[in-house]
């Protein structure tokens, strides 16, 4: 009776369905903000579905080259709050070697989106293919939002900071390069 | 007979075992002082659950957070500031480093919480650079909030930057600042730009 009911025991642990899992990725060591997430940061761990936390990837692929904008902590399940700012920012569009900045431009050139092109007195070029994201009025000047390359960021800044900064529309002017 | 009632119950109880486990209900930003409605439990196979994390809601409950604590997130040792640090918005700043608030010449989307800047003035009418790779720890928001984490629609009015003690002259000066946005894993210094002489 006794052999059975063991035997019986022992055939129910071993014939019980193994429960479905996925994988899920993990850090493997502490990750950090600004820092590219390369494979062997990253590990795989299997899991039951029903203790998968939302957000979370399932595949290196999506996170390899990315890049934390907060620090994620060894032994955590990589999550897609990781890598994204609050707001679904990405820097705003800056790139490596790219700035963000704010510029004063002629009071009527409001309407400024795309990529435009800078100019200085007498059209002369100030900074060509910039991304423009706006303009505004405040305090009585119209200020433009706007992503340069670093190299053009002394010239922008002096001409905007002269009252002498516009931006030309159409065709890139082939102008001669502005002189401070 | 009992023995081996308990046996089976063993083999199945491992198959399904649980612990319950402390994690935030809610997405913590730096600078919160933890509360009981910032935990709940969930259970979860102790296999999942690291040795680091907090188990007692009285391990938490009163703790600065350093960092942003996702939703369904353990809460961390980690992530915490010191206990004896206090529980103002200093008690994030990094050790050794200052937090310092920076008006911002007019109100703007930008910078937000966790941004990489640069900060430039224009002496002499040219450009120079004061200091690099700034890290925004808070902004205040024209509605009067400091933000450490998500900022809604309301305009940036200041910036509260963490800075090393000798960082802090090139921010006295009497210019207008110039903040340039940096992309996060751009730590290359602009060497186009020359650097301001301190004021």
């Amino acid at each position: 009776m006794i052999g059975w009911m063991l035997g019986l025991t022992l055939a129910f642990a071993q014939e019980a369905p193994p429960e479905d899992t996925v994988m899920v990725i993990v850090s493997a060591r502490d990750l950090y903000q600004g820092v590219v997430i390369a494979e062997e940061d990253l590990y795989a761990v299997e899991i039951p579905p029903r203790y998968l936390p939302e957000g979370v990837f399932l595949s290196p692929d999506h996170v390899v080259g990315r890049v934390p904008h907060m620090r994620i902590l060894a032994n955590e399940f990589i999550n897609i709050r990781h890598l994204e700012t609050p707001a679904g920012r990405d820097a705003g569009g800056v790139e490596v070697g790219q700035r963000l900045i704010e510029l004063a431009i002629a009071p009527t050139q409001v309407d400024a989106e795309g990529t435009v092109t800078l100019v200085g007195p007498a059209a002369c070029l100030v900074a060509a293919d910039v991304v423009a994201q706006g303009a505004r009025v405040f305090g009585g000047k119209t200020i433009l939002k706007a992503v340069l390359a670093v190299e053009d960021l002394s010239l922008a800044a002096a001409v905007a900071a002269s009252g002498k900064l516009r931006i030309a529309r159409g065709a890139t002017p082939r102008g001669a390069k502005c002189t401070l | 007979m009992y023995t081996l009632i308990a046996l089976c119950t063993l083999v199945i109880a491992q198959a399904d075992e649980t612990v319950r486990v402390m994690v935030a209900s809610k997405e913590i930003a730096p600078g919160t002082t933890i509360e009981v409605e910032h935990l709940t439990t969930t259970e979860l196979p102790p296999d999942y659950v690291p040795n680091a994390v907090l188990r007692q809601p009285e391990e938490a409950i009163g703790r600065v957070v350093r960092e942003p604590i996702l939703v369904n997130t353990y809460i961390r040792e980690e992530r915490l500031t010191a206990p004896e640090g206090g529980n103002n918005l200093g008690a994030i700043v990094p050790r050794g480093m200052r937090i310092i608030q920076l008006p911002l010449p007019r109100p703007a989307t930008w910078p937000q919480p966790t941004d990489m800047i640069d900060i430039a003035y224009i002496r002499d009418g040219a450009l120079c650079m004061a200091l690099e790779s700034v890290w925004v720890l808070y902004v205040e928001t024209r509605d009067g909030k400091f933000e450490s984490w998500t900022v809604g629609s309301p305009p940036v009015i200041s910036v509260l930057l963490a800075v090393a003690p000798n960082q802090i002259p090139q921010l006295m000066a009497e210019e207008e600042p110039i903040l340039m946005l940096r992309n996060l894993v751009d730590m290359s210094t602009t060497d186009a730009i020359p650097r301001c002489q301190v004021p």
